[in-house]
C-alpha cells in the first residue's frame, strides 16, 4: 500500500495504490502549513501505508517569499562579494530597472573571519571558499569552529553541497541550501511526526528536483536538492506513460492556470539539467530539465499600445480567476476563450467546487473584441492562436534548441488546460501525436509512486589526459553507493574541449578508458552542437554518480484502465478554426479500451477537458491514455 | 490588398522572432570559439527585400542598429537582383561594418524566383589578423593596421566558400581553424533562417507575407512613435568627454523631440583622431537606438519600423562618424559607451523618471598575453542610481553585457591568480538613490607577461542626476615589491612574476540630492 501526496500552489493531490486498486483525491492546499492538508487528505484514503511519498513546495515558497533564515556567509578573504557580482551581466539589455535578485546574504553578513561574531544571531551558516572542490579541509575547519561555539546553527559547506568548480554558482547553491535548511527541516520534522502519530507510516520519502526520491531526513539537510521538485513528479509520470505505450521520445506538456512546464524525455528518462536558476539564483543540483513559460488557462488577453492582441504573462490567477468563474473577473482569459468556443462545458463544475458561467466569458471577450473590431468568436479563436504560439515556442526551446527533432516525439498533455491545446500545438510542430494520460488531474502524485529512490553526487576534477579519472570515478561511485545499497549505479563525466566553458555530460564507467570517453564526447557533441573536432584536446571537468533504486510501482500498475459509467454525453455546438460545428461530447471515465473518437469532439473528466479537433482521432489504449493522431 | 488583423499580427510577430532566435541558436550551438558560444558576442536578424529589419535576436546592444547597415551595404553594392544561393560577407567598418572583428554574412531569400527577404548574422571573430593578436592593436592609427578588411563581397555560392573571400581571410587570421568553424556556423545559421522563411512564404503566399511584414513594421513604428510622443517636445543638449592622454575630447548631442519623432544631432563633436577610439556612424546609430529604447519603452519589439521615427545627424570626419582610413577598434568598445552616456544625458531631461545617472561608462578592457597565451576580459562596474532605486553594483552597463570568466576556471588555464575580486565599497556616487559600486580586481602574475589596458572614466567621474553626486573614477595600479604605481587608463606594460595589477572600476553616479 503506497500513498503519494503532492502539494501544489492551489491543490494538494493524492494518489493511493493498495496493490490492486487506485484511489485519488484532491483538496485545497493549506498554505500556512502544507502538512495540514497532506495529513487530512491521507486520512481520507488510508489508515496505514507501507510507503508514504511526498512532493512539497515548502522550499520553493520559502525562497519566493524570502522567509528563509538569516544566513552568515564565510568566504575566502577578498571574495566576500562574489555572491553579489555573480557573472557581472545584467538581467535585461534595455530595461535599466530590471534588477538582479537581491543576494540572500546581506553585505554585513559576508565575512572571511569568524572572530568577534555572535553566531547565535544567525539561523544558518554557509561556507564557500575558493577551490574547495579540490580541498575541502579549510571549510571543514570552519564548520568545526561553528560547532565548537555551541551556537547550534546548521552549517552548509560548499564542498559538501555542490563540490563543483565555478565559485559563483557553487556559492549561490550553498547559500540557497543554508538559507532554506531551517524552514525545510522544521516542516519535514512536523510532517513526519504527524505521519507517525497518525499511525500512517514510519517514514516519508521526498521528491527531489531530479525526479528521484530522498529520505526526509536527508532532504532536511539538502533542501537545495528539492527546490525544483514541484513539476518533477508529472515529468516522471509522463515518461512512464510513454514507456507503457512504447513511445520512447515524449515531451511532457503540463499546462496549468498561470504557467506551463515542458520537458523532453527519452526512454522514460527526463533530460537532466545540472544547473538552473531558481527565482534568479543559480542552483547547481541535478533537476529534470523543465522549461517554464508564464502562460496558462488564466492568462489574460489584452491589446498592446501597437494594437496587437497579446496573451499573458498577466494572469487572473485563482482569485478572481477567469471571468466565467463568477468571482468578479472581467478580463478575458484563455479559459474564457475555451468556454466561449464550447470546448469547456458551459455548465462545467470544475472539481465540483465551482461552476462556470458562459455568458460572463462571452461578455469579457465581447468587450475585448469591440476594441479589436472582432466578433466574440473571432476574439476567442485569436486568444487560443496566440497562446498556442507561446506554447510552441516553449516546446521548440526543449527540442530544436537542444538539437532534438520534435517530429518523432509524442506530446504528453496534462494539467487543467493541457488537453485543450495539445493537438493544435503538436500539429503546428509536426509532432508524431498526442498522449492524454489517465489521472492527469493528479499526475504529479502519480509520479511520486513511479519515481525511484535516488542519490546524486558530483565533484569537479579538471583532468586532461586520463590520469586519475578512474580513481575519481571509483571514489564518487562508492561514495554514492554508500548512501544507498542495492541500487543501480551510473557514473558520468562532464567533458569539454580545452578552452571552452560549456561541458557535455558523458556516460562513463571506471575502466572504459580515455579513448572511449573521447569518442562518446565527440559523438554527443556532434548531436547537441552540430559539430565535433576529434583532433582537439579535451578535458574532464566533473565526475558524477547517481544511484537509483526501484520505484514503488511500475507503469503497468499505475496505468491500468477500468471504465465506469456511460461514455456518451451528447453533442454540443462548438467553434472550430473552420467555423461552427457540432461536437460529440464524452465522459472520459466511461470510455472503454479500444474506443475510437473522431473530432470534433470534447472528452470531459473532473479536472480537465480534452479537445479533439476536426480531422483528429483519439483511441483509448489499455493504459487508459488517449492517443490522438491526425 | 490584404488586411492584417491584430491576431495575425501577434502570431506573425512571435513566429518571426522565433525564426531570428532559432538562427541565433544555430549560430551559438555550432560556433566553435568561446567568444560566440559563451559570451554570445553575436546577433541574427531577418529583413524585408528593401533591407528594413523584421526581427532580431541580438545579445549585445552594439549590434542593434549596425546590423541593418550591413544589409544596406550589400544592397547598395549588389542591388536586389542577386543570384539565389549566394551569401555575402562584410566587415569593412566603412561599408556596413563596425570594427573588423565583427563579420556579417548576408543571404537573400527567394521564393518562386522573387526576392522575399534577407537573412543576416554577425559574429565577433577573435582574430582577423593585423598588428596584434586579437586585432585591436592599441597604437593603430589606420584600419588596415587592425586587420583584414572584407568589403561587401560574395562569400558563399551554393553552400561552398568562394575562394576570393575565404583564402585571404584565413591567410590573414592567426587562428584559421577556429575561424573556419565559426564561419561555417554563420553560413548554417543563415541557411536555417532562409529555409524557415521559404517554408512560411510557400504556405502563406507572397502577397500575404508582404502584407504581414509591412504591418509588423508599422506596428513597430506606431509603438515607438507613441512612446516618443509621451515625452515632452523640446531640444535637449548634452556634452561629455573621452579621455585621450591629457586631452578631453568632447562628444556633443542635441536631441530634438517633436510630435513623436526624435532627432539626434552630434554636430560640434570632436574630429576623428590618429588613434583607435574612432566610431563609425553605424556604432553611433546603435547607441541611439539603445538610448531610445532605454528612455522610452524597452518592451517594444525591435524592428525597422521602430527606427522610422528616429533620425541621426553626424558630421563626417568626427569621432562619432569616422572616415577611412581611421582605426576604429576601441570606437566599438569604449567610445560607444560615451556616445550612449551623452544620449542618455540628453534624454534624462525629457524622461527624468526613466533614465539613471551615468553608469561606469567603460568596459575596462584588460588584455594579458605572452608568446604562450592570450587572455581578454572586461570588468563590470557601477550602474547609475535610478529614479526610485539605487544602481546595481558590479555589473556591465550600456553597450555590452558579456560575462566574466570564473576565477577557478581561469586560474586552471592561465599563469596568474586572482588575489581579490570584490565590490569597491564606497565608490558609488552619493545620492537619494546612490550609484552602484565598481569592482576591485587584483591579479597576481606567476610569469612575465604583457598587459594592455583600455579603459575610460579614469579622470572624469560618471555624472550624477537631479543633485546626485558623481561616482568614483576608475584606477589602475601596478604593484611591484609592495610599491604601487598608478597606470594611465590606456597603456601597455610588461609585468614580472610576483607583480600585481589592481583594477578599480568606476562607480555609478548618484540620483537625487543625498
Amino acid at each position: 500500500m503506497i500513498l503519494g501526496v503532492d502539494v501544489g500552489g492551489t491543490f494538494t493531490d493524492l494518489f493511493f495504490w493498495d496493490g490492486v486498486r487506485i484511489r485519488t483525491a484532491k483538496l485545497p492546499t493549506t498554505t500556512a502549513d502544507q502538512s495540514e492538508a497532506v495529513l487530512a487528505g491521507a486520512a481520507e484514503l488510508a489508515d496505514h501505508v507501507d510507503t508514504f511519498l511526498h512532493g512539497t513546495t515548502t522550499a520553493t515558497n520559502a525562497l519566493l517569499e524570502r522567509t528563509g533564515a538569516r544566513t552568515l556567509l564565510v568566504t575566502s578573504p577578498g571574495f566576500e562579494d562574489v555572491i553579489e557580482i555573480g557573472r557581472q551581466d545584467r538581467p535585461s539589455l534595455y530595461d535599466p530597472f530590471s534588477d538582479r535578485p537581491p543576494p540572500l546574504v546581506s553585505r554585513d553578513d559576508r565575512v572571511s573571519d569568524l572572530g568577534g561574531l555572535d553566531l547565535r544571531s544567525y539561523g544558518a551558516v554557509a561556507v564557500s571558499l575558493l577551490h574547495s572542490y579540490e580541498d575541502p579541509e579549510p571549510e571543514q575547519e570552519i564548520r568545526g569552529i561553528v560547532e565548537r561555539s555551541g551556537a547550534h546553527v546548521p552549517v552548509s559547506l560548499s564542498s559538501t553541497v555542490a563540490p563543483e568548480f565555478r565559485e559563483f554558482e557553487r556559492t549561490s547553491t550553498t547559500v540557497l541550501n543554508a538559507y532554506l535548511t531551517p524552514v525545510v527541516a522544521r516542516y519535514l520534522a512536523r510532517l513526519e511526526s504527524g505521519v507517525r502519530t497518525a499511525g500512517l507510516a514510519d517514514s516519508v520519502g521526498v521528491m527531489r528536483s531530479s525526479g528521484g526520491l530522498i529520505d526526509a531526513a536527508d532532504a532536511a539537510t539538502l533542501p537545495a536538492s528539492i527546490l525544483l521538485s514541484g513539476p518533477a513528479g508529472g515529468v516522471v509520470a509522463a515518461g512512464a506513460i510513454g514507456t507503457a505505450l512504447g513511445r520512447d521520445h515524449v515531451i511532457a506538456f503540463d499546462m496549468g492556470g498561470t504557467s506551463t512546464d515542458v520537458c523532453r524525455i527519452r526512454n522514460g528518462r527526463p533530460e537532466i539539467a545540472y544547473e538552473r536558476a531558481v527565482a534568479g539564483y543559480p542552483c547547481r543540483m541535478p533537476s529534470a530539465a523543465i522549461h517554464t513559460v508564464g502562460a496558462g488557462g488564466g492568462s489574460i488577453g489584452w491589446i498592446d499600445p501597437g494594437d496587437s492582441l497579446r496573451v499573458g504573462p498577466r494572469s487572473a490567477g485563482a482569485e478572481p480567476g477567469p471571468a466565467c468563474y463568477r468571482r468578479g473577473g472581467l478580463e478575458a482569459t484563455v479559459t474564457d476563450a475555451n468556454v466561449a468556443l464550447g470546448r469547456i462545458a458551459p455548465d462545467a463544475s470544475l472539481g465540483g467546487r465551482l461552476t462556470i458561467d458562459r455568458r460572463l466569458s462571452e461578455d469579457a471577450l465581447a468587450s475585448l473584441g469591440d476594441r479589436l473590431g472582432f466578433a466574440t468568436d473571432e476574439t476567442a479563436l485569436g486568444i487560443v492562436r496566440v497562446v498556442e504560439e507561446v506554447m510552441a515556442g516553449a516546446i521548440r526551446t526543449v527540442s530544436i534548441e537542444q538539437g532534438a527533432d520534435p517530429r518523432d516525439a509524442w506530446l504528453v498533455a496534462f494539467g487543467g488546460a493541457g488537453g485543450l491545446h495539445a493537438t493544435a500545438l503538436a500539429r503546428s510542430l509536426d509532432m508524431a501525436g498526442v498522449i492524454v494520460p489517465p489521472h492527469g488531474g493528479v499526475f504529479s502524485a502519480v509520479g511520486l509512486l513511479l519515481s525511484p529512490p535516488r542519490v546524486d553526487l558530483a565533484r569537479s576534477v579538471l583532468i586532461r589526459g586520463g590520469d586519475g579519472l578512474d580513481d575519481a570515478v571509483d571514489r564518487i561511485g562508492s561514495e554514492a553507493e554508500a548512501h544507498m545499497t542495492g541500487g543501480s549505479l551510473e557514473t558520468l563525466v562532464d567533458v569539454r574541449y580545452l578552452g571552452q566553458s560549456h561541458e557535455v555530460t558523458v556516460p562513463y564507467a571506471s575502466g572504459d578508458g580515455w579513448a572511449a570517453l573521447s569518442e562518446r564526447f565527440h559523438l554527443l557533441h556532434r548531436e547537441r552542437n552540430g559539430f565535433a573536432r576529434p583532433d582537439d584536446p579535451i578535458e574532464a571537468v566533473t565526475v558524477r554518480a547517481s544511484v537509483t533504486g526501484t520505484p514503488a510501482i511500475g507503469p503497468d500498475e499505475a496505468f491500468r484502465w477500468s471504465p465506469a459509467g456511460d461514455a456518451r454525453i451528447g453533442v454540443r455546438s462548438v467553434i472550430t478554426d473552420a467555423g461552427p460545428a457540432e461536437a460529440s461530447v464524452w465522459n472520459r471515465t466511461g470510455l472503454a479500451v479500444g474506443a475510437e473518437i473522431t473530432g470534433p469532439a470534447v472528452i470531459e473528466e473532473t479536472e480537465a477537458t480534452t479537445w479533439i479537433g476536426p480531422g483528429e482521432r483519439a483511441v483509448v489504449s489499455p493504459t487508459g491514455a488517449l492517443e490522438v493522431t491526425w | 490588398m490584404v488586411i492584417i488583423d491584430p491576431i495575425t499580427l501577434e502570431v506573425a510577430r512571435s513566429r518571426l522572432e522565433a525564426m531570428a532566435d532559432d538562427m541565433g541558436v544555430v549560430l551559438r550551438r555550432t560556433a566553435y570559439s568561446p567568444n560566440i558560444k559563451e559570451r554570445a558576442d553575436c546577433s541574427a536578424a531577418l529583413f524585408n527585400p528593401a533591407g528594413e529589419m523584421l526581427a532580431q535576436a541580438e545579445h549585445i546592444p552594439v549590434h542593434l542598429g549596425s546590423m541593418p547597415a550591413s544589409v544596406a551595404a550589400i544592397i547598395e553594392r549588389f542591388g536586389t537582383d542577386v543570384e539565389p544561393g549566394t551569401q555575402f560577407a562584410v566587415n569593412d567598418p566603412y561599408a556596413g561594418g563596425t570594427h573588423l572583428n565583427d563579420l556579417t554574412l548576408v543571404r537573400p531569400v527567394f521564393v518562386d524566383g522573387t526576392l522575399v527577404a534577407w537573412v543576416a548574422n554577425r559574429a565577433h571573430h577573435a582574430d582577423v589578423g593585423g598588428e596584434a593578436p586579437g586585432s585591436m592593436p592599441a597604437h593603430a592609427t589606420t584600419v588596415e593596421q587592425e586587420g583584414h578588411v572584407v568589403p561587401p563581397m560574395p562569400a558563399v555560392r551554393n553552400g561552398a566558400w568562394i575562394e576570393s573571400f575565404i583564402n585571404p581571410f584565413l591567410a590573414a587570421t592567426r587562428t584559421p581553424a577556429e575561424r573556419l568553424g565559426d564561419l561555417s556556423a554563420q553560413m548554417g545559421a543563415n541557411e536555417a533562417g532562409a529555409l524557415r522563411i521559404e517554408r512560411l512564404v510557400e504556405t502563406e503566399g507572397i502577397d500575404r507575407w508582404n502584407a504581414v511584414t509591412a504591418a509588423l513594421l508599422s506596428y513597430g513604428e506606431r509603438r515607438t512613435e507613441s512612446a516618443i510622443g509621451d515625452l515632452p517636445d523640446g531640444v535637449y543638449r548634452f556634452t561629455d568627454f573621452l579621455e585621450w592622454g591629457d586631452e578631453d575630447l568632447p562628444i556633443k548631442v542635441a536631441v530634438t523631440i517633436e510630435g513623436g519623432h526624435l532627432e539626434a544631432d552630434f554636430s560640434g563633436t570632436t574630429p576623428q583622431i590618429a588613434g583607435n577610439i574612432n566610431a563609425v556612424e553605424a556604432v553611433t546609430r546603435s547607441c541611439l537606438y539603445y538610448a531610445v529604447r532605454v528612455a522610452t519603452d524597452p518592451t517594444i519589439p525591435a524592428n525597422g519600423g521602430c527606427y522610422r521615427p528616429v533620425s541621426l545627424t553626424t558630421e563626417p570626419g568626427t569621432i562619432v562618424d569616422a572616415e577611412r582610413p581611421a582605426a576604429v577598434a576601441a570606437g566599438n568598445v569604449e567610445t560607444s559607451q560615451r556616445i550612449a552616456d551623452v544620449l542618455l544625458g540628453a534624454l534624462a531631461q525629457a524622461a527624468p523618471d526613466r533614465v539613471p545617472a551615468a553608469s561606469q561608462g567603460t568596459m575596462n578592457n584588460v588584455l594579458i598575453g605572452s608568446d604562450d597565451f592570450a587572455y581578454y576580459e572586461t570588468v563590470g562596474g557601477g550602474q547609475g542610481g535610478r529614479p526610485g532605486r539605487a544602481g546595481m553594483s558590479g555589473i556591465h552597463t550600456g553597450m555590452t553585457n558579456t560575462k566574466n570568466t570564473p576565477i577557478e576556471s581561469l586560474e586552471a588555464h592561465y599563469p596568474f591568480r586572482i588575489a581579490t575580486y570584490r565590490l569597491r565599497r564606497g565608490s558609488g556616487g552619493r545620492g537619494r538613490y546612490p550609484g552602484g559600486e565598481g569592482i576591485e580586481r587584483e591579479i597576481e602574475f606567476l610569469t612575465g607577461a604583457t598587459v594592455s589596458l583600455m579603459g575610460e572614466r579614469r579622470r572624469l567621474r560618471p555624472w550624477g542626476l537631479q543633485g546626485g553626486e558623481p561616482g568614483a573614477v576608475g584606477e589602475d595600479w601596478l604593484i611591484r615589491d609592495g610599491v604601487g604605481e598608478r597606470l594611465p587608463g590606456k597603456c601597455t606594460v610588461d609585468v614580472e612574476p610576483g607583480d600585481r595589477l589592481r583594477v578599480l572600476t568606476p562607480g555609478g553616479g548618484g540620483w537625487g540630492t543625498p
